[in-house]
C-alpha cells in the first residue's frame, strides 16, 4: 500500500493526542502497514453473548477483519467465552494474552479481571486501574483502536447496562471511525446501546445481524480500502466540495466555507463510507433527497473531541499562570467574565469554572463568576447545559473534585446546580455573530484548527476585541496566534497561553461574512471587502473620493432596521449607546432625531418612497439642524431589501416646504416662526404616532382574533380530551368489572380446587391424570400408595416410575385408551398384598378434548373379601347341607321342589331325577300328601309361621311306617325373589323305640340311686331354689336328729343358727345363679339345739332342659375333725415352746461349760458329755411317753457310759418313779458327779466302785427318798478348792426339782453324796408339786 | 452402795440351768440378783415387799403364768420385762405391750431389754 501523504489537518488532530515530532511520525508510518487488518472492536456486557452470538452467525469467516470481544466477566471464574464464541464461527478464537499479534480473520476474547488495548498490531494485557463496578474496559479498548487505526476502526457495542463504550465511541468517531451500536429494542439489556445512542455516537443502529453487511460495505468502501487513493485520484475538487457546504449553507444555515479543505474532504468522505456512497455526485443526491443526512453531516463536521481537563498539563499551565495570579487580583465579589466558544457538550467550560471555583476557595475568595459558553449547535449546548456525564469522562479526577461539583445519577454524573448557575449557554457562530466583551478569559481550543488561515486570523482578532485588557487566550496544543503578535503576547508558549496587549482594535473586527461566506458573496453586493482595496480600478478610486468628498455621512440598512453599512463620519449623528454593541440605528441616532427617523423610515418603506425629515441634535449645549434623507433601494438579486440613511448638516432646501413656511410668515410673526414650524412638525409627528398606534392596535386585534381562536382551538382540543378522558374512565371501570369478575372467578376456581383436592383426599381413590404423552399431569395423595411419587415427579412420564402393583398392562392400557377413547377396567393386586381396581378413562376437556387418561385405583380389599367370603359361605353350606344326615327338601311357593339333599335320597330311595321340579303331594305317587302337612306348610308363607318338630306318623309304601319330626321355615329371599321353604324331615322311628329302652333303664338307675342316698353317712338333702326341703336321708335324720317327716317341707334355715342365716340366704342365692358350692366349713344346728361343725357341699338340680330346679346338699359332721385340728395346733405350739426351752437350757450349759472350762478342748468335751446325758435322759422319758421315769432307769442309763464297759456300779432301791423334770435333774446331777468320778474319783482308777443306794423313809407328810452316791477304790479326794459347774448343777437341781437337799462329803475313801427329797404320801411321783397334782398332763405344765 | 446402774434384780424361772445362766448374766453386768424363783406363789410373796428395781419373769411357771407377779411389780412402779420361749405370742391382753424377750437370747440382748423397760416405767 503506497504510503499516505500526511495530511495537516489530520496531522494537527493526531498531535493532540500523540507525542509531536519524529518519533511520532514514525509510529504513524509503521501502523500504516499494520493497518492493513481492520480492527473491529466489540463491547457488550450483560445480554451480550446473544448478541455476539447473532452477529458472529451472520459475519462471513473471511472479511479480513480481526475482532476483539470485550466483556464484564466474573473476575473470579475461567471464562467460557472463546469456547461458546467458537460454536458461532469458523474464524479461530482465542482467549487474550499479553503480547498477542493481531491477525485476519481471527477473533480475540478478553480473560476475565483485565483490561485490553490495542497498540502497535499487538493486544497489550493489563490490571484494570479501576476498582471493580467503575470499569470501563469497552472504552479502554475502543480509545486504543481509536488511535491507532482511526478511520478504519469500527467500534460495536451491544446489550448491557450502564454506558460502558459511549466514551471510547466518542473517540472513534473523532478519528473518523465507525460505530455500530446495537438496537434497543433488539437487546436484552439496552443500557450500554441506548447511552451510546443518547451521546449521538451511533453511525449505526441495527440488529447484531445485519451489523456484517454494513461493516463489511464500510470496510471495503474507499475510505477505509483505499482512502490514499480516494483523496489523491478521485475527482473530488474544491468545486464539488463546495456544491456540498452550499446544500449544507441553504438547508441547515452552517457555513463551513471557513473549515480546512482537507478536513471537509475527509469528514464528507467519512459519510460517504458510512453511507456506502462510492461518489460524492450520489452522495450530493442523497443530501438533497436526504435532510437527516445533512444534519447528520453538519454534526460529523463540527465534531470536535472534547473533555474534562483535556491536556492536563495545559490546564495546569492555564491555573498557574492566568487563573492564580486573576484571583490573586480581583477584588472578592467582583464579577471574573469568561468565554468558552465552541464548547460543544461543556466539558472544558465546566473544566475553567471548576479550575476558577477552586482556586477562589482555597484563595478564600468569592467572585461572581460568568461563564458564556457558546456553540453553533443546539444539540450539544442542550447536553451542555443538562452537565450529565458518564462515569468514564470523570474517570481521571481526583475524588474530592467529583464530590465537590457532581452528583451521581444512576451511573452517570450530573454537575452540580452550583456549577451549571455560572455558566450561561448560548447558541452562537463564531464566525458569523459578534463577540462578547471586556471579558477575561478566552478559552478557544482545537476549533481553530478545522479553519482556513484566514479564518484562524479573525478569531483571533475577534478574541482580542472580546477580551479585556490583560485578558488571557487560552488555545489549543496546536494552534497559535499566527501572526497576530501584536495583539497577543505569550505567557506560555508550549500550552498557547495569551495575553491581549494594545488598545481595542475595531478595524480587526469584521462582521463581513455576516451574509455568508466569501465563496458566496456576489459580485452585485454593493460593498465590497476592504481587503480587496489593493487591487481596485481608478474609476473606482475616483468614486471613492467623490463620496468621501461629496456624498453625505449615510447608513445602509437591511429590512430590520438594523446597520448593514455605514459611510462617511456619522459620529455627529450617531453614537453607540451603553453597552453591548448594537447595529439598531434607532438605538445608535442621537438626541432628537430617532423619533424623526422612525416615521420617515416607516413612511419611506410603506410607500417605497423618499421621505426627507429634518430634527435638531442636541449636543455639548448647542444644538443644530439635521436634514435626514431616507431612500429605499431597489431589490438586490438576492431579494433583499436595503434602504438608505443619509445625515445632512443644516436645514433642508427641499422645495415642498417653502410654500408652507410662507404661507404661515403672512400669519405668524417672524419669531415665532420656529415655533410654528417645530409644533407642525409635532403635530405632525403626533399623527404619525397615532397611526402608527391604530396600525399595532390593528394588528394586536387581529392577534387578538388570531388568539381567540386558538383558544376556541384549544377548548374544543380541552372538551375532546374530556370526551377521552370520560371514554377512559368508563373502559376503566369496564376493567374494573372484569377484573372484580375474574376475581370472583379465582376465588372460585379457588374453592373448586378445594373441593377437588378435599373430594379426592376424602375419598382415598388413588387418582392420576397423565397428558396424552402419559406423563403425570396431577395425582392424588392416596396415588402414592401406588407409585413412588413426589410432587416434582409432574411431568414425568409414568413408565418410568416402579409400580408398587402388578400391573403389566398399564401402560398398554393407557394407550388404547388414548387411542379409543374407552373405559378399561382391571383388578389389580398390590405390593402390599392389597386389591385395587384399576379404571382407565380418557380426559376430557370442557371443549370435549381428549388432553390425556384419569386413572383410578379403587381399593377393593374388603370388597374382594367380602365376595369370597360369601363364595365360601355358600360352599360351606353346601357341604353342610349335603353332608347332614337329615333329609332336606326346598320347596317353592307352590310347594313344588327345588332341590333335595343326598340324606332325602337315601332316605327315601328317589333319585334327584323323580323329585327336582315335582310338587311335594305327587313325590313318590301321593306319598307325602298328608292334609295336616300341606295345612302347615301353607302357613309358613302365608303367615311367616314355623313349623317347629312337628311329630308326623305316616305309612311310605317302600320303607314302611315312618316317625317323622317335621321342622319347616320361610327360607328369606332378599331381592324380591319368591320365597322358598326349608322342610326338615327328621326320622325318629328309631328314637321312638330307642326311648321307650331308655325310660325303663333310668328307672332302674334312680332306685339304685335312692338306696345309695339312703345308705350314706352323709346327710344328703335336696330342696327347691326358695330353700323348701323336699328329701331327707337317713344320715341327715343321724346328723340333725329330724325325722324325714318332722323336716320335709320345712325351711332349710331351720338347720341355720341364728348367726349363719344370711351365711344360707347367701347359698341360695348363688344356687339360684347356677353356681355349684364345694366343701363348704360352717356350723348347723341339731334338732336339740346345739351346733354342729359340718363341710357343705350344694349342687344345683337341672331339670332336662338344664334350668336349675332345686339344690341337694350334702352335709358331712366335722366335729372330730375340728377337734383333732385343735389339737395339732396346740401341740405345734408346744413344740415350738419347748424346743426353745430346750434351747434356752443348752445355751445355759453351753455357756456354765464354757466359762468354767479350763481349755478349749476340756469345754468341748464337757459340754458334749453333758448334751449327750440331756438326750440320754429325754429318751427314757419318751420311752415312758413323758409321763414319768423310773429312778433306777435314769441312773442306770446316766451312770452307763462312764463305767468305762465294766459293771463298776452297784444300784440299788425300790421303785421310785419321779416327773420329766424330776428325771432330767437326777439325770443331770448324776451325770455331774459320774464326769467328776470319772476324771478325779473313784472311775479314774481301775479298781474303783460307785454305790448307789436309795431308799424310803419316814411315813405321811414327812415321807422322803434318801438316795447315797458312795465311792470307793479311788484315788484320795479332796474336797476342791472352789465351787465348780458341776456342784452348782447337782445343788440347784435337785433343790429346784426336787425340792431336796445335797450333801457331799468329802471322805477320804472317796467322795460321798446324799440325797434327800420329800415324798408325802400320795404323791406317787417324786418331784411332784402340790398345785400340779390335779393336773392331768404333766406336758402341759413346763413353761 | 451399788453403781448408779447397779439393779436389785428379781428372778422368776422356773427352769434352774435357765436361772443359773440369769444369775451369772446379770451378776456380771454389775447387777445383784434379789431373788430367783420357779414357783409363782412364792415369787409372788417376795415381790410384793422386797426391795426391788427390776424383775425378769418367765411366763409359764409349772403350768402357771407369772402374770400375778407382774401386776404386783406394775402396781409398784418397778420395771420389769417378760423372757418366754413363745415371745409376745404368750402374752394376755393385759401384758401384750410389755417388753418381751424370747428365749433364748443374747446377753446383749437382755441388757439392751432391761435398759429399754427401765426407761419405760422411768417416763
Amino acid at each position: 500500500m503506497a504510503k499516505r501523504p500526511d495530511k495537516p489537518g489530520n496531522r494537527s488532530r493526531r498531535d493532540l493526542k500523540a507525542k509531536p515530532g519524529d518519533a511520532a511520525m514514525q509510529e504513524a508510518a509503521d501502523r500504516v502497514s499494520d493497518k492493513a487488518i481492520p480492527v473491529v472492536g466489540i463491547g457488550a456486557s450483560a445480554g451480550g453473548i446473544e448478541a455476539l452470538s447473532s452477529f458472529f452467525d451472520a459475519m462471513p469467516a473471511d472479511s479480513g477483519c480481526a475482532f476483539v470481544v470485550v466483556l464484564h466477566l466474573d473476575p473470579k471464574r475461567e471464562s467460557e467465552m472463546a469456547r461458546i464464541l467458537r460454536a458461532h464461527t469458523k474464524m479461530p478464537v482465542a482467549q487474550v494474552e499479553d503480547g498477542m499479534q493481531l491477525l485476519s480473520d481471527h477473533v480475540y476474547v478478553i480473560a476475565p479481571a483485565t483490561e485490553i488495548k490495542l497498540n502497535g498490531g499487538r493486544l497489550e494485557v493489563s490490571q484494570p486501574s479501576e476498582p471493580r463496578g467503575q470499569r470501563h474496559p469497552v472504552d479502554v479498548l475502543f480509545a486504543s483502536i481509536a488511535t491507532e487505526q482511526r478511520e478504519r476502526s469500527v467500534a460495536i457495542v451491544f446489550s448491557g447496562t450502564g454506558s460502558n463504550g459511549t466514551e471510547g465511541l466518542k473517540e472513534i468517531r473523532a478519528e473518523g471511525g465507525m460505530s455500530l451500536v446495537q438496537a434497543p429494542e433488539t437487546a436484552k439489556f439496552d443500557g450500554m446501546p441506548r447511552s451510546a445512542i443518547a451521546a449521538g455516537l451511533a453511525d449505526h443502529v441495527l440488529a447484531p445481524e445485519r451489523m456484517p453487511e454494513t461493516l463489511l460495505a464500510y470496510i471495503h468502501h474507499d475510505y477505509v480500502a483505499a482512502s490514499d487513493r480516494a483523496e489523491s485520484v478521485s475527482p473530488l475538487g474544491e468545486a464539488t466540495i463546495d456544491q456540498v457546504l452550499d446544500i449544507v449553507r441553504s438547508r441547515d444555515g452552517h457555513d463551513f466555507g471557513y473549515y480546512r479543505r482537507n478536513t471537509l474532504r475527509r469528514r464528507i468522505h467519512h459519510r460517504m463510507g458510512l453511507r456506502n456512497i462510492e461518489t460524492l455526485a450520489d452522495y450530493l443526491k442523497e443530501l438533497h433527497a436526504n435532510p437527516e443526512e445533512v444534519a447528520t453531516l453538519v454534526a460529523d463536521l463540527m465534531i470536535s473531541v472534547t473533555g474534562f481537563f483535556r491536556d492536563p498539563e495545559a490546564w495546569r499551565a492555564l491555573g498557574e499562570l492566568v487563573i492564580a495570579p486573576l484571583v490573586a487580583e480581583r477584588e472578592n465579589g467582583r464579577p471574573v467574565r469568561i468565554w468558552v466558544p465552541a464548547c460543544a457538550t461543556g466539558e472544558e467550560t465546566y473544566s475553567i469554572a471548576m479550575l476558577i471555583t477552586e482556586h477562589a476557595e482555597a484563595a478564600g475568595k468569592r467572585f461572581d463568576v460568568k461563564v458564556f459558553a457558546t456553540d453553533a449547535q443546539e444539540d450539544n449546548l442542550r447536553k451542555a447545559r443538562d452537565g450529565i456525564y458518564p462515569a468514564a469522562a470523570l474517570a481521571d479526577f481526583p475524588p474530592e473534585r467529583v464530590r465537590r461539583f457532581f452528583e451521581r445519577i444512576d451511573s452517570s454524573f450530573q454537575v452540580s446546580k452550583e456549577l451549571r448557575d455560572m455558566v450561561v449557554f448560548a447558541q452562537h457562530n463564531f464566525l458569523r455573530d459578534p463577540p462578547f466583551s471586556r471579558l477575561d478569559i478566552v478559552s478557544c481550543r482545537n476549533f481553530l484548527i478545522y479553519l482556513v488561515p484566514e479564518a484562524q486570523q479573525r478569531i483571533i482578532a475577534q478574541c482580542h476585541f472580546a477580551l479585556r485588557p490583560d485578558g488571557h487566550l487560552f488555545l489549543g496544543n496546536a494552534e497559535t496566534i499566527g501572526r497576530h503578535d501584536d495583539l497577543f503576547e505569550t505567557v506560555s508558549k508550549k500550552w498557547r497561553i495569551y495575553r491581549r496587549i494594545g488598545p481595542t482594535r475595531h478595524d480587526l473586527v469584521d462582521y463581513r461574512p455576516l451574509r455568508g461566506s466569501p465563496a458566496t458573496e456576489t459580485a452585485g453586493e454593493p460593498l465590497t471587502a476592504p481587503q480587496e482595496a489593493g487591487s481596485t480600478p481608478v474609476a473606482d478610486i475616483a468614486r471613492r473620493a467623490l463620496l468621501e468628498r461629496y456624498a453625505p455621512a449615510s447608513v445602509l440598512l437591511d429590512q430590520r432596521g438594523r446597520v448593514v453599512y455605514f459611510h462617511g463620519t456619522t459620529r455627529d449623528f450617531l453614537e453607540q449607546p451603553p453597552g453591548e454593541p448594537t447595529r439598531d440605528l434607532l438605538a445608535m441616532a442621537r438626541d432628537g432625531l430617532s423619533l424623526k427617523l422612525r416615521g420617515a423610515i416607516r413612511d419611506a418603506t410603506r410607500g417605497d418612497k423618499s421621505v426627507v425629515v429634518h430634527g435638531r441634535v442636541h449636543q455639548s449645549g448647542s444644538s443644530r439642524d439635521v436634514t435626514m434623507t431616507v431612500v429605499p433601494l431597489p431589490a438586490s438579486p438576492q431579494g433583499s431589501k436595503f434602504i438608505l440613511v443619509s445625515f445632512a448638516p443644516g436645514l433642508p432646501i427641499a422645495k415642498p416646504k417653502q410654500p408652507a413656511r410662507r404661507k404661515d410668515a403672512r400669519e405668524i410673526k417672524a419669531g415665532d416662526h420656529a415655533l410654528q414650524e417645530e409644533l407642525a412638525s409635532m403635530r405632525t409627528e403626533l399623527r404619525n404616532t397615532i397611526e402608527h398606534l391604530e396600525t399595532a392596535n390593528e394588528e394586536l386585534k387581529a392577534s387578538n382574533e388570531e388568539a381567540t381562536s386558538m383558544n376556541e382551538e384549544l377548548q374544543s382540543t380541552n372538551e375532546e380530551l374530556e370526551t377521552s378522558k370520560e371514554e377512559m374512565q368508563s373502559f376503566n371501570e369496564e376493567l374494573n368489572t372484569v377484573n372484580s369478575q375474574l376475581q370472583h372467578k379465582i376465588a372460585e376456581l379457588e374453592w373448586k380446587t378445594n373441593d377437588l383436592n378435599n373430594l379426592l383426599a376424602g375419598s382415598e381413590t388413588a387418582t392420576l391424570f397423565l397428558d396424552d404423552k402419559l406423563a403425570i399431569k396431577w395425582f392424588a395423595p392416596a396415588t402414592k400408595e401406588l407409585f413412588d411419587l413426589v410432587a416434582s415427579d409432574i411431568g414425568r412420564p409414568i413408565a418410568h416410575f416402579a409400580r408398587k402393583f402388578s400391573d403389566d398392562n398399564l401402560l398398554q392400557d393407557a394407550e388404547t385408551v388414548l387411542k379409543r377413547l374407552i373405559t378399561i377396567e382391571a383388578e389389580v393386586p398390590s405390593d402390599a398384598g392389597r386389591w385395587y381396581q384399576r379404571r382407565m378413562l380418557p380426559y376430557r376437556t370442557r371443549d370435549n378434548r381428549i388432553a390425556g387418561v384419569v386413572v383410578t385405583f379403587n381399593d377393593i380389599t374388603e370388597r374382594r373379601a367380602a365376595a369370597m367370603a360369601v363364595n365360601e359361605a355358600r360352599v360351606y353350606a353346601e357341604t353342610i347341607v349335603g353332608a347332614v344326615r337329615q333329609p332336606l327338601l326346598v320347596l317353592d311357593g307352590k310347594l313344588r321342589i327345588q332341590s333335595a339333599n343326598p340324606a332325602f335320597y337315601d332316605l327315601f330311595k328317589v333319585t334327584a331325577k323323580e323329585t327336582v321340579g315335582i310338587l311335594l303331594y305327587d313325590l313318590g305317587n301321593g306319598q307325602w300328601d298328608i292334609p295336616i302337612l300341606r295345612t302347615l306348610l301353607e302357613e309358613v308363607l302365608a303367615k311367616n309361621r314355623e313349623v317347629a318338630d312337628y311329630e308326623v306318623e305316616h305309612g311310605f309304601g317302600d320303607i314302611g311306617r315312618r316317625h317323622m319330626l317335621l321342622n319347616a321355615r320361610r327360607l328369606g329371599q332378599g331381592g324380591g325373589r319368591d320365597e322358598l321353604i326349608l322342610l326338615a324331615i327328621e326320622d325318629i322311628t328309631e328314637r321312638k323305640r330307642a326311648e321307650g329302652v331308655a325310660k325303663q333303664h333310668a328307672e332302674d338307675v334312680a332306685k339304685q340311686l335312692a338306696s345309695i342316698v339312703e345308705s350314706s353317712d352323709d346327710a344328703i338333702i335336696s330342696k327347691t331354689l326358695d330353700g323348701t326341703i323336699t328329701s331327707w336321708n337317713e344320715g341327715a335324720r343321724r346328723l340333725f336328729g329330724y325325722e324325714p317327716e318332722e323336716i320335709v317341707g320345712k325351711s332349710i334355715m331351720t338347720l341355720a343358727p341364728p348367726d349363719r342365716r344370711e351365711e344360707e340366704e347367701d347359698i341360695l342365692g348363688r344356687l339360684q345363679r347356677g353356681e355349684h358350692i364345694h366343701h363348704y366349713e360352717t356350723r348347723r344346728q341339731r334338732k336339740d339345739g346345739s351346733v354342729v361343725w359340718v363341710s357343705l357341699t350344694v349342687s344345683p338340680i337341672k331339670d332336662a332342659a338344664g334350668k336349675t330346679i332345686g339344690a341337694s346338699t350334702i352335709a358331712r359332721d366335722m366335729t372330730e375333725r375340728r377337734r383333732a385340728d385343735q389339737h395339732k395346733k396346740t401341740l405345734m405350739a408346744e413344740l415350738n415352746h419347748r424346743v426353745k426351752n430346750t434351747m434356752a437350757v443348752i445355751q445355759s450349759i453351753a455357756s456354765q461349760t464354757l466359762n468354767h472350762a479350763s481349755s478349749l478342748d476340756e469345754a468341748r468335751e464337757a459340754f458334749s458329755s453333758r448334751l449327750l446325758n440331756l438326750a440320754n435322759a429325754h429318751d427314757v422319758l419318751t420311752r415312758e411317753s413323758w409321763q414319768s421315769a423310773n429312778l433306777g432307769d435314769i441312773i442306770a442309763d446316766t451312770v452307763k457310759p462312764h463305767g468305762g464297759g465294766e459293771n463298776r456300779f452297784r444300784i440299788e432301791g425300790p421303785d421310785v418313779r419321779l416327773t420329766p423334770s424330776a428325771s432330767l435333774a437326777i439325770s443331770m446331777a448324776l451325770h455331774e458327779l459320774s464326769t467328776n468320778a470319772a476324771k478325779y474319783g473313784a472311775l479314774s482308777s481301775k479298781d474303783g466302785h460307785v454305790v448307789i443306794v436309795w431308799r424310803i423313809e419316814g411315813a405321811e407328810g414327812d415321807r422322803r427318798l434318801v438316795l447315797h452316791w458312795e465311792e470307793t477304790g479311788g484315788p484320795e479326794v479332796e474336797r476342791p478348792k472352789r465351787k465348780g459347774f458341776g456342784s452348782r448343777l447337782i445343788e440347784r437341781a435337785l433343790a429346784s426339782e426336787l425340792g431336796g437337799d445335797v450333801g457331799v462329803n468329802y471322805a477320804s475313801t472317796g467322795l460321798v453324796c446324799t440325797i434327800v427329797a420329800p415324798l408325802p404320801a400320795g404323791h406317787q411321783l417324786l418331784g411332784e408339786r402340790g398345785e400340779e397334782t390335779e393336773r392331768k398332763a404333766d406336758s402341759d405344765r413346763r413353761g | 452402795m451399788r453403781k448408779p446402774s447397779a439393779r436389785r434384780i428379781l428372778i422368776v424361772e422356773d427352769e434352774f440351768l435357765v436361772a443359773m445362766l440369769l444369775e451369772d448374766l446379770l451378776s456380771e453386768m454389775g447387777h445383784q440378783v434379789a431373788g430367783t424363783f420357779a414357783q409363782v406363789a412364792e415369787a409372788v410373796k417376795f415381790a410384793e415387799h422386797a426391795d426391788l428395781d427390776f424383775a425378769i419373769l418367765d411366763i409359764n411357771l409349772a403350768g402357771a403364768t407369772s402374770f400375778p407377779v407382774a401386776e404386783i411389780l406394775r402396781r409398784r412402779g418397778i420395771p420389769f420385762l417378760f423372757a418366754s420361749g413363745y415371745g409376745s405370742p404368750g402374752l394376755t391382753s393385759a401384758f401384750e405391750n410389755e417388753l418381751t424377750l424370747r428365749k433364748p437370747y443374747e446377753p446383749a440382748e437382755l441388757e439392751r431389754a432391761i435398759a429399754e423397760a427401765s426407761a419405760r416405767v422411768g417416763d
